[in-house]
C-alpha cells in the first residue's frame, strides 16, 4: 500500500479512467473517415481544400463538446501529476517535429523536384512511415495502446492504397484504407462511451464539499 | 523485563504513524491526491469510491490538519471544488510511507 508500485499504479489507473471514454476512439475513428472521405468528395466535385476545412474542425468540435458536456459531468476534471505532465510535454516536442517534416514533405510534394516514380515511392513509403510514427509515438507518449492498431493501419494503408488504386479505383481504395478501420474504431468508441455513460450517471457538483 | 522491552522496541516505529492518514478513507484520499496535481470532488468520489457525505467528512478533516486545500474555481463556466494536497500534506503523506515502511520492517519474520 506504500511502496512506489502501489503509487505507480494507482497513478495509471487515474490516467486510465479519463481514457476509458471511448471519446478519444471516436475522434480517431473520425479523422481517419475525414481523411478516406476527402477522395470520395472529391471525385463530386468538393474541393480537397474545402473537405479539410470542414471535416477536421468539425472533428476537434464533437471532441471538445463531448468532452465538456459528456465526460466532464459524469466523472469531475482532474489535472495530472508532473511526471504524466512532463510525458505530454515530450509529446509536444515531437508534433513540432511533426510540423516541421509535415511542413517539409507538403514543401517536397509541391515544389516537383521528385520525378514520377520517386513520387510513388514517396508517397507509399515515406507518408506511411510518416504516419506509422506519428500516430505511433502519440500511443506511446499518451499511453493510448488502442491507437498502435491506428498506427499500423494508417501506415500500412499508404502503400496499399497504391495497390487498391489499381484494383479497385483511386475513389474506393481510399474508403477501403481509411473509411472502413475509422468507421470500426469509430464504432468501438460509440459503444465504449455508451458503457461509459451508463456506468456514469451524471453529477451534480457539490457546492460547498468539505 | 527483556519480554516487555522487546515489545516496546516493536511498537515504537508504530507510535510515528500519522493516524490521521492511517484511517483508509483518508488514506486513499491522501494517496490518490498525492500522485496527481489536483482534482474535483466529484472526480475523487469516482476514484475513492467514496459517498458524497463520506468524501466530505474525511476532507474537512484533512484540510481541518492542513493536508488538503480546498479551492473554489471555475472550469469552464462551471464552478468547481478542486482538491489537493498543501505541501505540509505532501511531506505527512511521505512520512506516513516511511513511518510505516519502518513499522512493517520492524515487525520479524
Amino acid at each position: 500500500m506504500v511502496n512506489d508500485d502501489y503509487l505507480d499504479g494507482l497513478e495509471k489507473k487515474i490516467y486510465g479512467a479519463t481514457n476509458c471514454d471511448g471519446l478519444t476512439d471516436i475522434f480517431c475513428g473520425l479523422m481517419f473517415i475525414a481523411a478516406g472521405a476527402i477522395r470520395a468528395f472529391e471525385s463530386i466535385g468538393v474541393s480537397r481544400f474545402l473537405t479539410v476545412a470542414v471535416f477536421f474542425p468539425l472533428v476537434i468540435l464533437i471532441y471538445q463538446a463531448g468532452r465538456i458536456y459528456i465526460i466532464r459531468p459524469r466523472i469531475g476534471v482532474v489535472r495530472l501529476g508532473s511526471k504524466r505532465k512532463m510525458s505530454l510535454s515530450r509529446l509536444r516536442y515531437v508534433y513540432w517535429i511533426i510540423a516541421i517534416v509535415s511542413v517539409t514533405l507538403i514543401t517536397i510534394t509541391v515544389s516537383g523536384v521528385l520525378n514520377e516514380i520517386w513520387v510513388g515511392y514517396y508517397k507509399s513509403g515515406v507518408l506511411g512511415a510518416y504516419i506509422f510514427l506519428s500516430l505511433g509515438l502519440t500511443a506511446y507518449f499518451i499511453e493510448f495502446r488502442r491507437l498502435y492498431v491506428l498506427a499500423i493501419l494508417g501506415g500500412a494503408a499508404f502503400p496499399l492504397n497504391t495497390y487498391f488504386n489499381n484494383q479497385c479505383g483511386d475513389v474506393m481504395s481510399p474508403i477501403l484504407l481509411f473509411g472502413i478501420p475509422g468507421l470500426g474504431f469509430a464504432i468501438y468508441g460509440v459503444r465504449q462511451l455508451q458503457k461509459f455513460i451508463r456506468e456514469n450517471p451524471p453529477f451534480e457538483e457539490v457546492e460547498g464539499a468539505g | 523485563m527483556s519480554i516487555q522491552r522487546q515489545g516496546n522496541k516493536s511498537q515504537a516505529p508504530s507510535n510515528s504513524i500519522d493516524r490521521l492518514i492511517h484511517e483508509p478513507a483518508r488514506f486513499t484520499i491522501m494517496a490518490h491526491l498525492f500522485v496527481i496535481e489536483s482534482a474535483d470532488f466529484l472526480f475523487l468520489m469516482r476514484q475513492t469510491g467514496l459517498t458524497k457525505g463520506n468524501l466530505s467528512s474525511h476532507l474537512a478533516k484533512l484540510e481541518d490538519a492542513g493536508y488538503v486545500l480546498i479551492e473554489k474555481e471555475f472550469v469552464g463556466k462551471k464552478p468547481k471544488t478542486m482538491l489537493s494536497l498543501t505541501e505540509s500534506g505532501r511531506e505527512s503523506f511521505q512520512n506516513y510511507r516511511a513511518a510505516m515502511r519502518n513499522a512493517l520492517d520492524s515487525i520479524p519474520e
